[in-house]
């Protein structure tokens, strides 16, 4: 019976040493392969600021080319085109217009309203009245060196673009059409002669 | 198992059976310990304090260290890995994402993001790092094409370039455009615990023209908008391909989908800098 009880103490020396050992050294490879990665990492994240204001055509077709095709000076006294802004609701905006001189052609800009008096304009169909037109001014009315090109000096006078700017509106809806019109006095006549008109929206900080 | 008829064979029965529970034993111990202690390997958090985030020290190699602020706890949702490093930024980063001011970044945006690396041995130190932009989708429902296009476009839009200097040279390369891959080389007199600062510079061109036309980048960004090869990361085309040799109008035209691309398909994007020893 002794004999037994030794044997079996002895076992589970042998079985604690063993399996001690088989511990550290385990453990220690384990340990090591981390201390062996020599990969690091860091990360962050933000936003993409996606711009929440678009012109398009009065019925939502995409204009990235405002088609204002011939004017032909002898007919009448002004053409206009009507386009829409897209934009959150309630968001504050200007409107914002660039043109060469080449025609002596006066650009304006008036809000469609839904009461329908006064000066109207028809585009497939649709009638849009507007009366008084938006306020603004030339920004460079008083500037000597523009940036548009980047030498100012062999550039045309009348190449050099105006930039006017609209007073700041606020639009309720997500949709609001605008009437561009293009106007010049009777005495002009027909001239080849090519103008560019840039038409843009950008939104005011409140 | 058959029985054992000698002393000798007993014995040696006894002994394997000893080893079979040793071993057991043993992988019961050593799974606990590992996930007890999974928390130490996987974390890279380990140690923080006084602005600084450092991870836990090693005997080879290098350490990333960043500085500044935490960025919006709301923009946590785009990490997907929890366990990476979070970088701390400052306001030259011009990422807008911390603070009241997390609108994020739009064409023609530029920053600096800056971080450092500390050797943690004596003498050269070549490292690989690889830059990731993830677009984080807007709507779950878009599929992996677009996603492989958006995060095309999202290298070649919002550009990135390393800058460090080592004594009185400044160096200056573009993260590459195909891989986000670019490395540093610090030479044979650094000391271990020097802070190497290294600033990524990004861009966002709201133009090809612009693009092509950087101050210090620009030679080598023409190379790459002229090459057919890499037009998938400047431009895109809804309807069919892009052919490189377009007139320069049309080819600004395919930027701006381009962009518009990103806009209509990503919310955020995460920015995971990887970095490795070079072998």
């Amino acid at each position: 019976m002794n004999s037994k009880k030794r044997d079996l103490k002895h076992n589970y020396i042998k079985l604690t040493i063993i399996f001690l050992l088989l511990l550290v050294i385990s453990v220690t490879i384990t340990a090591s392969l981390a201390w062996f990665s020599s990969v690091r990492k860091i990360q962050t994240a933000t936003l993409i600021d996606v711009p929440d204001i678009y012109i398009e055509g009065p019925n939502g077709e995409t204009s990235k080319l405002l088609d204002l095709g011939d004017i032909d000076v002898t007919n009448g006294n002004s053409r206009e085109y009507v386009f829409r802004v897209v934009a959150e609701r309630r968001s504050r905006y200007r409107i914002q217009i660039a043109y060469t001189t080449n025609m002596p052609f006066t650009y304006k800009i008036y809000p469609v309203n839904s009461n329908e008096t006064g000066n109207y304009v028809e585009v497939g169909g649709i009638y849009y009245y507007y009366n008084e037109p938006l306020n603004g001014e030339c920004l460079n009315k008083n500037v000597t060196k523009l940036l548009t090109y980047n030498n100012d000096d062999n550039v045309q006078k009348d190449a050099s673009p105006q930039y006017w700017q609209s007073e700041p509106v606020t639009q309720e809806d997500t949709y609001y059409c605008y009437v561009l019109q293009i106007s010049w006095n009777n005495s002009l006549i027909n001239n080849k002669e090519t103008d560019m008109v840039y038409l843009t929206v950008k939104t005011v900080d409140r | 198992m058959k029985e054992c008829k000698t002393k000798h064979c007993k014995e040696v029965m006894d002994l394997y059976r000893l080893l079979r529970k040793a071993i057991f034993l043993t992988l019961v111990t050593l799974f606990t310990i590992v996930t007890v202690t999974l928390a130490w390997f996987a974390n890279n958090n380990a140690v923080s304090g006084d602005g600084l985030n450092i991870l836990g020290s090693n005997q080879s190699g290098f350490e990333l260290v960043t500085e500044g602020t935490d960025m919006d706890p709301e923009l946590k949702q785009y990490l997907t890995d929890d366990s990476i490093l979070c970088w701390k930024l400052s306001e030259e980063s011009n990422l807008n994402n911390y603070g009241s001011n997390s609108d994020g970044v739009a064409p023609g945006s530029s920053g600096n993001l800056v971080f450092y690396v500390i050797p943690n041995l004596d003498g050269s130190l070549n490292i690989n790092f690889t830059l990731d932009i993830l677009p984080i989708k807007k709507d779950e429902s878009l599929d992996s094409d677009t996603m492989t296009k958006v995060k095309n476009i999202l290298r070649g839009h919002l550009l990135f370039a390393c800058k460090y200097t080592i004594g009185e040279t400044e160096k200056r390369t573009l993260v590459n455009v195909k891989d986000g891959n670019f490395s540093i080389e610090l030479p044979n007199d650094t000391k271990a615990g020097q802070k190497q600062k290294v600033v990524l510079e990004w861009f966002w061109p709201y133009t090809v023209n612009e693009a092509n036309n950087h101050e210090v980048y620009g030679k080598e960004i023409s190379v790459l908008t002229n090459n057919q090869e890499y037009s998938d990361y400047f431009f895109y085309n809804k309807t069919g391909n892009v052919n490189i040799s377009s007139d320069f109008g049309k080819l600004n035209f395919y930027y701006n989908e381009a962009d518009q691309m990103i806009g209509d398909n990503t919310k955020a994007i995460a920015i995971i800098i990887t970095a490795d020893l070079a072998s």
